[in-house]
This record gives structure tokens, sequence and C-alpha cells, in this order.
């Protein structure tokens, strides 16, 4: 499209076109001039509020706060500053954007809900002081006879305030499209990742809050003079709600929905309060049914109309591509005397009576490929997280390079020159792939915080992130949103995400998991290539590649360190060989090994052709599984492969996409968790989701039913929960909450126990009491045990199914899988 | 003097009080079903309104049904409306019950008229109480024992019975507690129906100290969200004691300083807001932040 062709579908061109016919248009239909202008300063005011709203994210309350303010202001100013009406309206707007920074400054600091209620009580004071600082503002009354010299003319007003608003809107349209903007959208989607990239989110949100106080500043000034006078009554609670409907009914993700809105708000409440003065009765319908049938307003049934899925809060970019591979351009790493550029000492964490980090030291040297490793639970991603700084430390210390960075916030430590890719895939949902590399491209660049220059103007960012999209292999998905990729893909981006910020040291957190095999090979070599020009520190769970990929490796068991060395010597290391398999001093050769049952039992649960995920990322695929009554049947796989996955779709919590879960004879597959409980599935999920706020005695009684275990009965099987009956949830330790997961889980008649990890991150003094206690739930109910520790599973277990990326590679005997020590490599990564 | 000071505090503590009862009826839906529920005030409103028809219409003793009424008007938006948004993003929430605000007032303005109406006390509560220096109506005394009882035994409820530990539970992680065989959208009705129950019960005592018209909403509304957010989301003691606060505090700016009397809570909100971000009492719930 040439350049005058896009110029000519311009939204702001749009607007301006609109504002100009409006006030010919309008009388026709009974209403006047002023209601022309009316509509252009609240589509003004709908923009500013969408800066925050459908560009950042944040739900302010506030917005009436600073456009009451600014029309008092501008009056106030009109009334006793000679100047004329210009200079009032720059007062106005000035003291609207003023405002908007120290109001930014004291609530900023609060997120979420308490942030929304922080600006509605605001509005509220300031509604009060306007309404009874009578001297100054009128009171009740208001302000009356602002005057408009010059401007008298309601057509004449109407064009100057037209004029305003549409220059007003393009800085507006530049500001958006300006990596600053561009920075916004991100935050909106993920907050911690853009930290995580060595951006100022708090600047960026409070440099948002100003202008959006700025524009709305603008806006409320221009009604002073239109209605020539200033009232409290916009600072009501009632009309903070206005430009939020407004947005809403144009749709927040548009540039121009506050137009639309505006339009449809001010036409309508013209129209409708003519008939009757309950019009707020047709209104209030109206707003409701948009919000449960369009939330994304009249834009949004356009755009389904039309077919054009996509929002239009910036320009559709079409994508340029440039060819090239990437050079990575270094920061020297700063090295400490003892050759380490990231070195941790002393290091310690507890949530409440549970501890992830014990005295955790770990030092990671120049160019080194670095690994760590251990169980599930042991406290992996928690020191990753301390050691990006999004958790702080208990006590111990944290240097990189010669610096300490203990106490440096986030963003400070990314630009430092280290970066993180996350072991749950943390992208931004709804930026396209292209724009997801380049905002982390831009992160390093001076021009950043620039408000005025096209984003994607820069050549150099760009080129960078078409490099970067190449060399992890996604470039032909440069178009599509970071929700709409597959599994394998967010992982690719990941990884293009994190090299993007040129750094020195790479935390990768599980960058394999849920990979396709060709995929694993692929970056698993572009890891070790990496290596030697960066500092790597790498969690992997497939302990095979790990042996062969790194140059140390550091083993974490329950949040302390018990090993540190070369491949070779942890490989044959006693304790991690322990930590890893389950029971210590057992003989891996001579295991006892439970028998597979006759197979003509009744079958309890079956899945057929089970194909289940979120959204676009499909986990499961096609499974097929089988429990008979009585059995034990286990479910290994790695992590990533979608056991958990297959648990919750079992319980009902997530419905597949096709396929058929069937129980006792009864189809289950879109039956909700509770009546599924109630046919007899009990569950003890990841992460043992005890409830912290109520005692032992109470989660149990929660639970329990007739049918299923008395009180007496759960104390029996665990003395230790009778000891501590009366303490809170959140105040026991990781064993206990296990124990008392699972005896919750009994309380109700049970036929069939979905197990989800239940030795994970226990001390192996505990794994043996609670695998005793498993072991005797076995005549009680049937069991899908879902572990990683083969060695637990072939006690137990009398058929074993194995999962490798969304389907069942495997079905067969605990006692065949274990003699075949190549298929154990092959699906587990590890043999036993 | 004292006696004047005394005597508004205890008209404080009787104002606390009834905001500490909207305010736990906004604490419950949120923590259950977390939905701000900008619509509490209209329940509010409702339960007076509803009192005053069934007294005009059937006598005295009929008030009682009024809070009832509420509630059943409660459940059935629970299942028509906010059925609709569990799950989706919270400002579609937000604004929904915002909407229902407003709209429910303009109902009360069709159905009942814009004009306020009177609505006395009944007559073997009216006079005055003096003990030594405090001087205070017996309807207020009557107020008080009320909503204290009231929230004893909604404490009693919550603590001991087991319908009182699915709310409790439900509020940390009800997806757990749907997977122990308890019907949610069952328990969630109840809980909306109860919230809104408990802003009727303060609409019906509220009647005859306030006026009844459209706009006393908005005179409940706020004053919760201030005492939910300076006393802690979630927390039973936490809205107690800011309630109370807030009552006092206001009583007495009422008294020496009237033009601040209502802008007095939102001071309060912000500086309590400032420094201890999750309120008094409130406890971390990530999934508010």
């Amino acid at each position: 499209m040439s350049d005058f062709g896009r110029g000519f579908r311009h939204p702001v061109l749009w607007a301006a076109v609109v504002f100009a016919i409006l006030p010919f248009v309008l009388p026709r239909f009974g209403s006047t001039v002023s209601l022309a202008t009316e509509i252009a300063i609240y589509t003004l005011y709908g923009l500013g509020f969408n800066l925050l709203l459908g560009y950042s994210g944040l739900v302010s309350f506030g917005a009436s706060a600073f456009f009451g303010m600014a029309s008092y202001a501008a009056g106030l100013a009109m009334i006793h500053m000679p100047g004329g009406v210009l200079l009032a309206i720059v007062f106005g707007t000035a003291f609207a954007a003023l405002l908007g920074l120290v109001l930014g400054l004291l609530i900023l600091r609060r997120r979420g809900i308490y942030f929304s209620l922080l600006t509605l009580a605001f509005t509220q004071l300031f509604y009060e002081i306007a309404f009874k600082w009578t001297d100054l503002t009128g009171g009740e009354n208001g302000l009356q006879g602002v005057l408009r010299p010059g401007l008298a003319d309601a057509m004449a007003y109407h064009f100057f305030a037209a004029t305003l608003i549409v220059a007003a809107m393009y800085i507006y349209w530049r500001i958006v499209h300006a990596p600053f903007g561009r920075v916004l959208q991100a935050i909106r989607d993920n907050e911690q990742r853009v930290q995580c990239l060595g951006y100022d989110t708090q600047g960026y949100k409070l440099g948002a809050f100003v202008l959006s106080a700025a524009f709305i500043g603008l806006a409320g000034s221009l009604l002073t003079f239109l209605i020539q006078g200033v009232y409290a009554d916009n600072l009501s609670w009632q009309h903070a709600g206005d430009p939020v409907m407004m947005t809403i009914l144009g749709g927040i993700h548009h540039f121009l929905g506050p137009l639309w809105g505006s339009m449809i708000y001010i036409a309508l409440r013209d129209q409708l309060s003519s008939y009757t003065e309950h019009w707020w009765l047709a209104f209030g319908t109206i707003l409701i049914a948009f919000i449960l049938l369009s939330p994304e307003g009249m834009c949004g049934i356009w755009s389904r109309l039309t077919r054009a899925p996509r929002w239009t809060l910036t320009r559709n970019e079409p994508l340029k591509k440039v060819s090239g591979v990437l050079q990575p351009q270094l920061r020297a790493a700063a090295r400490s005397d003892d050759g380490s550029v990231l070195s941790v000492r002393g290091l310690r964490k507890s949530f409440g009576s549970l501890v992830v980090a014990d005295d955790v030291r770990l030092e990671l040297r120049r160019g080194e490929l670095h690994s760590l490793i251990g169980p599930n639970g042991a406290g992996k991603t928690t020191l990753f997280n301390m050691l990006t700084g999004l958790i702080p430390c208990d006590g111990g210390e944290i240097r990189f390079g010669e610096r300490d960075i203990t106490r440096l916030p986030v963003h400070r430590r990314i630009t430092a020159g280290l970066a993180r890719s996350f072991q749950i895939v943390s992208i931004f949902r709804d930026l396209t792939v292209f724009e997801t590399v380049r905002i982390a491209a831009q992160a390093q660049s001076s021009h950043r915080r620039n408000l005025w220059r096209d984003a994607y103007g820069f050549a150099d960012i760009n080129a960078k992130s078409w490099m970067l999209l190449d060399t992890v292999g996604i470039a032909d998905r440069a178009a599509e949103t970071g929700g709409s990729l597959a599994h394998g893909e967010q992982r690719l981006l990941e990884i293009a995400v994190a090299l993007a910020t040129d750094p020195s040291v790479l935390l990768l957190d599980e960058p394999l998991a849920g990979l396709a095999d060709a995929d694993r090979e692929r970056v698993a070599r572009l890891i070790r290539s990496l290596a030697g020009q960066h500092s790597i520190l790498l969690i992997e769970h497939d302990v095979d590649r790990v042996l062969t990929l790194s140059d140390r490796i550091t083993v974490l068991h329950q949040g302390r360190v018990i090993a540190t060395g070369a491949p070779q010597e942890i490989a044959g290391n006693p304790e991690v060989v322990a930590a890893y398999l389950g029971c210590p001093g057992k003989a891996p050769t001579t295991p006892a090994i439970a028998a597979a049952l006759r197979t003509d039992r009744a079958p309890l649960l079956t899945l057929q052709h089970v194909t289940a995920g979120y959204g676009a990322s499909l986990i499961l695929h096609g499974v097929d599984l089988r429990i008979d009554d009585g059995e034990v049947v286990a479910l290994l796989g790695r992590n990533g492969v979608g056991k958990t996955t297959m648990l919750r779709t079992i319980m009902g919590v997530l419905k597949p996409v096709s396929g058929r879960v069937v129980f006792r004879g009864t189809d289950i597959t879109r039956a909700s968790p509770d009546r599924i409980n109630r046919l007899g599935i009990s569950i003890v999920p990841e992460g043992r989701r005890i409830f912290p706020n109520l005692s032992v005695q109470e989660n149990l009684q929660l639970a329990q039913r007739p049918g299923g275990w008395s009180l007496d009965e759960a104390y029996d099987l665990f003395p230790i929960l009778l000891a501590r009956a009366a303490a809170r949830g959140e105040s026991l330790s990781g064993g206990e909450r296990q124990m008392l997961a699972i005896a919750r889980a009994m309380m109700a008649p049970t036929s069939l126990i979905l197990l989800d990890e239940p030795f994970e991150g226990l001390a192996p003094t505990v794994v043996a009491e609670v695998l005793a206690a498993v072991m005797r739930l076995k005549d009680r109910t049937s069991i899908l045990l879902v572990e990683q520790k083969v060695d637990i599973v072939m006690q137990m277990a009398n058929r074993s199914y194995v999962m490798v990326n969304g389907s069942i590679a495997f079905e067969g005997t605990p006692a065949a899988l274990h003699h075949d020590e190549e298929l154990q490599q092959k699906l587990l990564g590890v043999a036993v | 003097m004292t006696s004047l000071i005394l005597s508004q505090i205890v008209n404080g503590l009787v104002l606390g009080f009834l905001y500490v009862l909207i305010a736990i009826g906004l604490s419950i839906i949120f923590g259950m079903l977390g939905i701000v529920n900008f619509a509490h005030g209209a329940f509010f409103a409702l339960g007076a309104y509803f009192a005053l028809t069934l007294r005009n219409e059937l006598g005295d003793v009929w008030i009682f049904l009024a809070p009832l009424c509420v509630a059943v008007v409660g459940m059935g938006i629970e299942v028509t409306l906010m059925r609709r948004i569990y799950g989706k993003e919270p400002l579609l929430g937000l604004l929904i019950t915002f909407g229902l605000a407003l709209l429910i007032e303009e109902i009360i303005r069709t159905v009942w008229g814009t004009v306020g109406h009177p609505f006395n006390a009944p007559t073997a509560l009216s006079g005055f109480i003096e003990y030594g220096p405090i001087l205070v109506t017996r309807y207020r005394v009557a107020v008080l024992v009320i909503t204290v009882v009231i929230l004893f035994g909604l404490w009693l409820f919550l603590r001991r019975t087991p319908y009182g530990r699915i709310i409790r539970a439900g509020s940390r992680d009800a997806e757990m507690v749907s997977m122990l065989g308890i019907n949610l959208k069952r328990v969630f009705t109840l809980v909306f129906g109860l919230g809104t129950a408990l802003a009727g019960v303060a609409g019906v005592l509220a009647a005859p100290l306030w006026s009844v018209v459209p706009s006393m909403s908005a005179g409940a509304i706020m004053p919760a969200f201030v005492v939910v957010t300076i006393g802690g989301l979630g927390s039973f003691a936490g809205a107690v004691v800011s309630g109370l606060l807030v009552g006092v505090s206001v009583a007495l700016t009422i008294q020496f300083w009237p033009a601040a009397a209502t802008a007095v809570m939102y001071v309060l909100m912000v500086l309590v807001l400032l420094v201890r971000p999750r309120g008094l009492l409130g406890e971390r719930w990530e999934r508010f932040e």
C-alpha cells in the first residue's frame, strides 16, 4: 500500500472528518452544535483513559478526578488570571499533568485491585473537596460565568476545540507507536517479563499515568469553556464510570473505540432523555448486554463482521524480513578474582515453614555451561527467582562479578548483563512474535524511552529481531500472536527473548521442556554453542543430556546443595543417585517388583483418544489409557510431557477438545469436578493445595462424606496429623502437607485416587513414611500414580505407562520397563 | 464537652457497626467469588425500600422479611448475570456490578419516586437513654445490640459450621473445593445471597437514621470500600476494627468539622494503604495484586 493510501486510512484523519461533519449533521436530528463538541471532548477523555486501560492494563477510576480538577483549574484561571482562553486551557492541562505526577508517585506502588480502589478513593476525596470548599469552587453551585472571548459562537468554539483535540490525538498516535508506547502494551500483557528484560516498569507506568492525566486534563479544560462553567458533578463516583463505559462500548482494544463509544453514549443519552427521565434504565441494560455479549465493544462487533480479527490499538504492521545470522554483541562480563561471573554464598529462603533454600553456595565460571539439577521441589526455580531479584532472599549474598547485587532491583540486574528464560513460558499473549522479540531487543537501546519516533523505524533493532527469530527458527511465525503459538514454538520464543538483551550470563530454566526430540537436539546444540561467549546456568531434567552437555553440575535437593563438580563425579555420587531415585541404600539390581494382575478385571477408568490443552497449546494428543478395578497404575515421564494435564483432564478441571473419559460406564468427559468426585475419583494434586487458613482437622472435615474415612481412621493412618490437628495449614511442613492432602482425599468415598508426584521434595525418611501409607491405600482403592522416581513405582505398580510429549509411548509391566535400559534412557532420560 | 465527645463516640460505634455489617457482606462476596460488588450499596438501599413497603402494606412486624427479599433478588442476579463472568477478566465483574448499581438505583427511582420517604423508628424504641455522661437514642442502642448479635452469629457460622468452612476454604482455593465434591455453583449463589442479605439488614437498620432516598446507596458503598481496604481484604477481624475506626472518626468529625466529615474516611484509606498496602490485618492474596 502506498504511503498516500496509508495516510488516507489514518484513524486520526477519520476522527477529524467525523468532528467536521457532526456539527452539521446533529442539528438535523434535534440536537445542537454543542453536542458535537461534547462528543469530541469525550472522545479525548476516553482516549486518555484508554491509555491506561487498553494499552497499559491499569484499571483506574481516577480519570474523572483529572477531568474535574482540570475543569476547575481552567475555570479558575480564566476568572482570576488574565490571559485568554488558550492560556487557561494550557493551565488546566498542566495542572492535571502535575496532579497525575503526584498521585502516580503515591498510588502506583500498589497493584491490581488495591490500585483501582485507591484511584476511586482519590476521586471521592477530590469530589468532597470540590463540593465543600465553596469559597474556591462555588460548592454545590459550581463556578459560573466563565467567559469565552472571541469564541462565543458555538460553531467557532467547536472548530477551535476540534482542532486542539485532533492535534492531541495525533500526538497520542505518535506516542503509542513509539518505543515508549510499545512497552506499555507489553507491560499490560506480562509486567514481570518486561522487568526481566531490563525495563524500569514503574517509570513507564508513571509516564503513562501522567500522559493520561494530561490528555484527560485537556478534555476537562475544553469542557469548562463549552458549558462556560464548572460543576462538581463530574467528580462524583457515579461519573467515575463514564469514561470506562464509553470505552467499553466503543472497544477498549481499538484506537478509535473511544470515539464510537462517546458518540453512542452521548447521542443515546441525548435522545433517550428527551423521551423519559428514566433513560438510564434502557442505557444500563444496553451496557450490561454489551459487557456480557461483546466485551470488545462496537469495534469488536465490526471486526467480527468484517473478519478483521485483530486489535487496532496500533497499526497492523506489514513485516519486512531481513536475513542474516546472529552475531552477538557482547558486553565483556565482569569477572571477580576467583574467575566467577556469578556467585552465590549462604543463600537462605523460607516460605513460612517451608525451607526452599538452605545455605546455598554456587559459582558460575566465565564461559562455562553449568547445570543445576535436582528432583522436583528442590528449589531450583526459586533460586533463579532470587538470582534475578523477583523474590527477595532471607539471607546470604549474590555477586555479579565483583558487584553485590543482592538488593538490586530486577531491571538493574538485567541491565548489568543477566538474562533469564522461564520454566512456564512467559511471553506476551497478545503481541506478535516479532513485536515480542523486538521489545526485548529494544530494551538496551538508548531509544527505549522515546515518545515520538516510530518504534518500527529503527533498522538496527528490526534487523536484530529478525536475526534472533532466524537463530531459533520461528521467523515464519513472526506475524502470529504469542498466545496462538504451539507449545514448542513458545519455548523457542522464550529463548530468543532471553538472548535479545545481549546478556553475558544466561539463566535458562528448563528450556527443553515439552519439545519434540528433533527440537531438543537443535536447542541443546544452540545452547552448547552459546556457551563460551556466554556463561550459562541451566536447569534441566534430562539428566543424560545434562551429563554430556555441561562443564560442571550442581545438584540441589530440598534447598541444599548436595554435590558440585564435573559430570563424571556427579554421576557416580551415591547421595545424588539416592536423591533422584528415592530410597537410599536400595540395591538397584533386585527391586521388589509388583506382579501384574489378571487381565480379566473390570475396567474402572478409560481414556479414549483424549486430546486436551490450553487454548492453542495442546498438551495431550490422542491419549489412550485404562485402569482396572483394584490396580495400581503408574504414569511416568519427564517434566512437561503432560502428566499433570492428564490428571486435570480426568478430574474435569480441563475439558478435552476431543475424545472420551469413561468411569464405571459413565461418560464423564464433560462432567464438573464435583460430580466426578462424587462418582468416586479423588485427587491429591500437584502442590498439595491444602487450605492454608483452615486447621488440619478442618481440612479433613471439609472433605468428609459418608462412606469415606472417619477422622479416627485418618489419624490412625497418619498419627502426625492428630498431633497437629489444631495447626493452621500454612504452618505445616512439606511432609505433613502431603499426608494431610492424601488423608483429605480419602475422607470421601473413593474408588480411584489420583496421586500427582506424592513424594516430590520430601526428605528420605518422610518418603518412607508416605510410601508406607500409600501402600496401605492399595487395599481400599485403585490408584493412578504420577511419578518420576522409577524405583518407587516398580515396588507399587501393577502396570505402567510412559508419556512422551503428550502421548503414551509405552505401556507394560514395570518389570518389562526395568529390563529395557535403552528404553528407559530414551523415555525418561535416566536409567535405573 | 467530654459528654459530647463520649456521646459522639457511641454514635460513632453505632455507625461503625453498620459499616462493618455492610463491609463484611462485600468482603465475603469478594473473597469467595472474586468480584468487587459495586452494586452492594444498591442492595443496601433495596433493604430500606423493601422494609418501607412491607411496613406500609403489611405492618411493622414484616420488616424482617426485607433482607430475605433482598437476598432473593441478589441470588436471582447471581444466577442470571454473575455466573457468566466468573473466570473472565476481573474488569468485567467490576463493570457489570457498576452498571447494575446505577440500574438498580434508577429502578428504585422509578418505582418509589425520587423524593425521600420518612421512616420512623418503632415507637417502643423512641426516646433517649442516659448512661452517666453519655446521651444516646434508644434506637441507636438497639441497632448496636442487633448488629453485634448478627456479627457474632456470622462469626460462629464461619468458624464452626461446615458451610462456613466451605466459604473460608473457597476464598483461598475454589477449584480445590470443587475437586472435593462440593457443588460450587450453588455455594456461590448462596454466598452472594448471604452477602446481599447482610447489606439489606444494614439498610433496614439504617432507614430511621438516614433518610430513605435513592442516593442512599452511595452512602453505603463508598464507606464499605474504605472499610474493606483499610481492614484488609478477606479479614473478618480487620473489617470490624476498621469499621469501628471509620465510624468513630466520621462521627467525631461531624461534630467538630462537619464539612470534612465524609472526606476524612478517604484520607484514612489513603494513609493506611500507603503504609500497609494490604490493610491493617489483610493477608497476601496473589490474585488480588
